[in-house]
Parts: structure tokens; C-alpha cells; sequence
């Protein structure tokens, strides 16, 4: 297990602070953020790269937080795939063998199983240079991974590669961590990457730590306005919350009353995803479980599969998804009067800021 | 524009009888006679020009159509009309002339080498030499469809370049080389040439130890100062050299205030401390720039894999900085063996040959100096040439910060 204790460092006016942050064996967590959150420092205090002002880092129960990043076992993997141009692809992988004689045998083992692991064996007498930048990317994988590193480190490996590309090594990243079970750390400011690769999700804002947790727990219960606005919730709305007789929470929002969980009285902020929001020509009939909202299309955005409206409501814009066919055939357009429902279950009542 | 087979019969036999005339001696009023080899001869090269006028007529346009005549009519005046004694010149001249005329590259040398013949006497061929490759490079780079602003930019820094150049150039080829064999078995001329290259190749490994770990540290850290220390190791090619070589003889020459420990006057020491001085900067500054190309994350990857800071150095930006610092090797030598002020006070003897070069040339006069001066420049520009062919087949180029993904 990796663990982060208090680890601070200051670089300029910039502060990274990880009161605690513990990554399980075998485990693929993701830190999320956006560019200047501090994603690559944390990263590259966890190589040894970047020493802590203070707070520890122990490997497996050990204190590493002294040791130079040749002694604590790290792999690591950056944006450019950072291959030694002097050596032919095969040399690039076998680099760290050199420095572990004792388990040279193991290692040229595992070497030779992540060559067929990522399909590294036609490209292994090349030069570095003729490689094309996903190839680059899976010997870099291979040599970080080739010493059998406690913790592997990626510091937005996929963030130069086409699409396609992109896509393809995704899947091969988490087929290979699928079968070897290394500890990894990813950070990336790309959330569908996140979402896609991760197990867990750290969001990581301004040098903290934002929320950590499960993806599905990140992605339907974000714990703060600027995760819900970072993961792409573009609806965070006021509502107001009351308790009846029985203890049942119910939320205000303009004219209707439903019942949702909250565990605040009065003013509130609550999310709700874009496509959670139902679009209606008409009056909707009144149900328990769903919030009825009038308002007028205020812009029409074109995104292809789906239109991308934004409706003026009492309570503020709300931003709703909607299929192409379905606007056009109901007739609507620009500045339409509409109604939105909003589900009970899609709605998440953020908490308090303290 | 095209003429009809029958036009050029008609002008051919205008021709013949103009030579026939010529040839019978009717046409006794002309400037200057001709003998009837002479006629003859120049009957068959306007024959050929007539007839390559002809085939091209067929494929250029009408602008360097017109033109072609008036190259010949050049041709005819200096070669044939001005300088009687290039006669037989201008029937080459001329034949060369109507077959070049389809191909542009060949015609613009051509040219150019008629122009250094008519306006760089006594020196011709280097005049041809420079102004050739001028018009090689310029014409190189047109072809490959740059701007009309940056073939004038290369073509303009060339030619004032190539002026630079010429009296090198002509100082070299106007000598012959049982003169330059006889100057170098002159035991005065060896020995300075030996003292020159045994303390230049001296002074650029001591320059090795010490600048490339010093330009590997400027290039990996960053400290307030940095800029002043970067600046400081200009210096030397800013100071003249003269004053180089009072301020180390003042320091440790002979009279100097550290005379009595440390004397290095008049000793191959003394040359190569004055060698050192001034040609350190281009070995520090090359091997700087080496090693900020190689990106750290190289090295941070190589850590992660297990090798420590100086194995990291070793095995991954030492390799990759080598080519650059092998060219610093190469600018630290040539200027180290081209120093002469600050070498000559410091320690006059043991003489190098630049050291000579002035000497003789002060004391014995020029026609002295100039075989030792040549043995000189031909010896350093050898060892150059060689050492840039050592590079381009022992070190590769590698793509290092800007690495394409």
C-alpha cells in the first residue's frame, strides 16, 4: 500500500498540501484535475523527483520519503515518451536490468512478457526515432514496467496521441494493469479518460484534494461545486430544503415540492445532469417523483447526435440535452416556451461549502 | 517563336559565303586578318551556334532566346576580338557556350567563370572558386522554390562572405607544391608546426575535463548569478588578446608576482595556459547547449529505472550531448592553434607556427612568411575537414528536447 501523510511542498506562490491520501495494492487511481491543479508535482513526488518540505510517503509500510528515486522501485511514464534516442527500442526496455544484476533472470522474464503483453516485438531492433507516437508510448509502458516497480507512475501518457490512438492504449493500459496488478497512479486532466481507466478517482484543485472515491461515486455524488462543474455538471441550481412530521426531506425548486435526500435545511445548491433533464412541449402531468420547471429555449447549440439548449427557468439556466429529432418534431425553436422535468433520483444536493 | 528548317539553311549559307570571302582575303578592309586556320575555325563555331540557336528556338521563349546571341557576342569581343592570343579559347568557349546554353545551372557557371576571367585577372580561378559555389548554393535554393527573399538574403551574405574569403583562397592555390614540401622539411617550420599541434590538442582535452562538467552543471541548475557566470565565460573572446597575454605574464610569468612558484613564460606550458584562455568559451558554450537539449525527463526516467545521478549522466546525457560537445572539441582546437597575440607574450618560445607566421613576416618580410602561412592554413584545414568527417560518421543526431510524438 501507498501512502501519502501531510505531504507539503511550495513552489513559488504555489502550494501542494495531501493531508491523506492511500492507494491499495494492485489499485488504478486517477488524479483528476485541471492543468496547475498540481497533478504532475504530487507525481513527481511520489518518484522522488521533488522533494517534500514536509509530511512522509512510506511504500509497502516503509518511509520512503528520503530516498532518491533510483532506491524506491518507481516506473515512470511521461506525456513524451521520453525513450533514450541512443538506444534500438530493445536496449529502451532492458535500461533498468543493468541496475538490478540479482534479479536480471526475473526482470529479462518479465521483459520478455511485456514485449508480448504490448506487442513491443516487431519494433525491438528499431531505432526510437522511425516509431510513431503510440508505439513510442508502449515501449515507454514496457521499460517502466519492466523492473517490476512498486507503484507505476503516468503522468498523462496519453495526452499527445491522436483519437484512435489515444483510445487503442487506453484499453491496453488497462489490459495489461488487468494482468499484472501494479499498483498505478494516473494523472490526466482528461475526465473521460479518468472515467474509463480509473478504479478510484482523486480530484485534485489548487494543490488539495478535492474528493476521493470510487468513479461512480465521483460521478453521481460529486462533493463540491467545482467537482459537479469539472466532471460536466453544468446545472448547480438553488433550491430550498424542508423536513415534514415523519423526517422526509423535501426540496423546493420554483413551483414543485419533491421528495429528495438532503441532509441540510434551507438554502440549498443541488445538480442535476444535463441529459437527467427531460425536455416537454406541454405541461407535463404532476407526478411525486419528478419536478416540473417552466422557462424558454434561450440558445440552441448544434452538437451533432444531440442538441444542447439552454433554458431560462425562475430558478436560473439550466442546460438540457436533447435529441435532434424529438426537438425539431415537436416543433419547437428558439425562445419556445418549454418545461423541464427533473427526476428525483438524478438530483444530487451538494454539501455546504464550509 | 519558331524558325523554319529553310531559315537556317538560308543564314548557314549567308555565313559560308561571308567565311568564303574572308577566306580568299576580298574583304581587305576589315581591322584584323585572319590566317585561314583561324577562319575556318571560327566558320564551324558560328556554324554551331547557328544550329543550337536552331534546336533552341524550338523550346525557349523568346526573352532568353534574344538572349542567347548577346552571350555569344561577348564571347566573341573579349575572347576573340579584344585578346587576340585567346583565340583558340574562345573556339572552346564558344562551342561549351551554345551546348551549356539549354541547361541553366551549367550556363550560370559558365558564366560565371567567362566573369572572373574578365574582371578578376590576375586570379581567376579563385575568383571562379568563390563566385561558382555563390552561384551554387543560390541556385540550389531556387530550385527548391524558396522566396525570392531568402535566395536574395543567402545570395547577398554569400557573395560579401566569398570577398572575404577570396585572398585565403588565392593565397592557397598560388603556390606550388614542391614550394610548400620545401618549407614544411625546413627543421624551424616542423618544429613550430609540431609544438602548434601538440599544445592545441593539449589544451583542448585539459578544456574537455573541465568544461564539460561545468557546462553540464550551468545547463541542469539555476541559482541567482547564473547569467553573470554565463557572461563570465564569454569573456575570453571578448578581451584582446594582447592584453590576455600581458595579464598572464604580469600573473606568472617570469617577473610576475607568482613568478617564483609558478613560471610559465617562455615554457609549452605558458602556450597552451594562453591557448586555454582564449578558446575555453567555445567548448563550455557548445557542450551548454548539448546538454539543455537533452530533455530532463531523460534523466528522471533513467533514475526511475535505477541509475544513479552520474549514471544518469553517463549513460544517457553524456551520450546524447557527445556530438555537440565533439564540435566544441573541434571550434576550442582551431582556435587554439590559431592564437597568436596573447601566445606570443606569454611564451614567445618554444614558437608555434602562427608565432612564426608573424615572426618572419615582421622580421623577414612577407615572401618569407607566406610558405610558412600556407603550410599552416592547408595542415588546419585538413585536420578540420577530417575532424567533421569523424563527426558525421561517429556521432549521430539525435532528436533530443523537440522529440516528435
Amino acid at each position: 500500500m501507498i501512502v501519502l501523510s501531510n505531504l507539503q511542498k511550495s513552489l513559488g506562490s504555489f502550494r501542494l498540501l495531501i493531508e491523506q491520501l492511500e492507494i491499495q495494492p494492485g489499485e488504478y487511481l486517477v488524479i483528476l484535475g485541471p492543468s496547475g491543479a498540481g497533478k504532475s508535482v504530487l507525481l513527481l513526488t511520489v518518484a522522488g523527483l521533488i522533494r517534500p518540505d514536509s509530511g512522509q510517503l512510506f511504500f509497502n509500510g516503509g518511509d520512503v520519503t528520503g530516498l532518491p528515486p533510483e532506491k524506491r522501485d518507481v516506473g515512470l511514464v511521461f506525456q513524451e515518451a521520453n525513450l533514450f534516442p541512443h538506444l534500438t527500442v530493445a536496449k529502451n526496455i532492458a535500461f533498468g536490468k543493468r541496475y538490478r544484476r540479482k534479479r536480471a533472470a526475473e526482470i529479462q522474464q518479465r521483459v520478455e512478457l511485456l514485449i508480448d503483453m504490448l506487442n513491443i516485438r516487431p519494433l525491438l531492433y528499431r531505432t526510437v526515432e522511425g516509431l510513431s507516437g503510440g508505439e513510442k508510448q508502449r515501449v515507454a509502458i514496457a521499460r517502466a514496467l519492466s523492473i517490476g516497480p512498486t507503484i507505476l507512475l503516468l503522468d498523462e501518457p496519453l495526452g499527445l496521441l491522436d483519437q484512435n490512438t489515444r483510445e487503442e492504449l487506453r484499453k491496453e493500459l488497462r489490459r495489461v494493469h488487468d494482468e499484472l496488478r501494479t499498483t498505478t497512479l494516473h494523472v490526466t486532466h482528461d475526465r473521460s479518460e479518468a472515467f474509463t481507466m480509473a478504479d478510484r478517482i482523486a480530484i485534485l484543485n489548487e494543490g488539495r484534494l478535492a474528493q476521493v472515491g470510487p468513479r461512480e461515486e465521483i460521478f453521481t455524488r460529486p462533493a463540491s461545486e467545482f467537482v459537479a462543474r469539472f466532471l460536466g455538471v453544468e446545472n448547480v441550481l438553488d433550491a430550498f430544503a424542508e423536513q415534514d412530521a415523519s423526517g422526509r426531506t423535501f426540496l423546493r425548486i420554483g413551483e414543485s415540492r419533491l421528495p429528495a435526500p438532503s441532509q441540510y435545511q434551507g438554502r440549498v445548491r443541488f445538480c442535476v445532469r444535463p441529459e437527467d433533464v427531460s425536455l416537454h412541449p406541454h405541461v407535463p402531468p404532476r407526478t411525486e417523483a419528478a419536478a416540473s420547471l417552466s422557462g424558454t429555449v434561450k440558445s440552441i447549440e448544434d452538437r451533432g447526435a444531440v442538441l444542447r439548449l439552454v433554458v431560462n427557468c425562475p430558478v436560473g439556466d439550466v442546460v438540457v440535452l436533447c435529441g435532434k429529432q424529438q426537438f425539431l418534431g415537436s416543433g419547437l425553436s428558439c425562445s419556445s416556451s418549454v418545461w423541464l422535468r427533473l427526476n428525483a433520483a438524478s438530483i444530487h444536493v451538494l454539501p455546504r461549502p464550509d | 517563336m519558331n524558325f523554319r528548317r529553310s531559315d537556317f539553311v538560308a543564314m548557314a549559307g549567308l555565313l559560308l559565303l561571308l567565311h568564303a570571302l574572308l577566306m580568299i582575303g576580298e574583304l581587305r578592309g576589315l581591322p584584323f586578318r585572319l590566317d585561314h586556320f583561324t577562319n575556318a575555325a571560327l566558320l564551324f563555331t558560328n556554324l554551331y551556334f547557328l544550329y543550337s540557336g536552331y534546336l533552341l528556338s524550338h523550346r525557349l521563349a523568346a526573352f532568353r532566346l534574344a538572349l542567347y546571341p548577346l552571350g555569344y557576342a561577348v564571347l566573341l569581343y573579349v575572347f576573340f576580338l579584344r585578346n587576340p592570343d585567346w583565340r583558340p579559347l574562345f573556339f572552346v568557349l564558344g562551342v561549351v557556350y551554345c551546348s551549356a546554353y539549354r541547361l541553366p545551372a551549367v550556363l550560370g557557371l559558365f558564366t560565371v567563370f567567362i566573369l572572373s576571367h574578365i574582371f578578376a585577372q590576375p586570379h581567376p580561378w579563385a575568383a571562379f572558386l568563390v563566385l561558382g559555389s555563390v552561384f551554387a548554393v543560390a541556385y540550389m535554393v531556387r530550385r527548391k522554390a524558396y522566396g525570392w527573399f531568402h535566395v536574395t538574403a543567402l545570395t547577398f551574405g554569400l557573395a560579401i562572405f566569398g570577398v572575404l574569403l577570396f585572398p585565403i583562397i588565392c593565397f592557397v592555390l598560388l603556390d606550388s607544391p614542391q614550394t610548400i614540401l620545401e618549407t614544411f622539411s625546413q627543421s624551424e617550420v616542423a618544429l613550430a608546426m609540431k609544438t602548434s599541434l601538440l599544445s592545441a590538442t593539449i589544451c583542448t582535452l585539459i578544456v574537455l575535463v573541465f568544461g564539460v562538467p561545468l557546462a553540464y552543471g550551468i545547463a541542469r541548475t539555476n541559482f541567482r548569478g547564473k547569467t553573470v557566470l554565463e557572461t563570465a565565460i564569454d569573456l575570453p573572446i571578448l578581451i584582446p588578446q594582447s592584453a590576455v597575454g600581458v595579464a598572464f605574464l604580469w600573473v606568472v610569468g617570469a617577473k610576475g608576482f607568482l613568478g617564483g612558484t609558478v613560471n610559465v613564460g617562455g615554457t609549452l606550458a605558458g602556450v597552451i595556459l594562453a591557448q586555454m584562455f582564449v578558446s575555453a568559451p567555445f567548448l563550455i558554450k557548445t557542450a551548454i547547449t548539448s546538454f539543455e537539449a537533452v530533455h530532463p525527463h531523460l534523466e528522471s526516467v533513467a533514475r526511475s529505472l535505477g541509475a544513479s545521478p552520474a549514471g544518469a549522466f553517463w549513460r544517457v546525457s553524456l551520450p546524447l550531448a557527445a556530438r555537440g560537445i565533439f564540435v566544441g572539441c573541434i571550434l576550442t582546437w582551431a582556435r587554439a592553434i590559431s592564437e597568436v597575440g596573447s601566445v606570443a607574450i606569454l611564451a614567445y618560445y618554444p614558437m608555434t607556427a602562427p608565432v612564426l607566421v608573424f615572426s618572419r613576416s615582421t622580421q623577414a618580410g612577407i615572401e618569407q612568411a607566406r610558405p610558412v602561412a600556407i603550410v599552416l592554413i592547408l595542415t588546419c584545414l585538413w585536420i578540420f575537414i577530417g575532424l567533421h568527417f569523424i563527426r558525421s560518421a561517429a556521432f549521430r543526431r539525435f532528436v533530443g528536447r523537440t522529440e516528435q510524438i
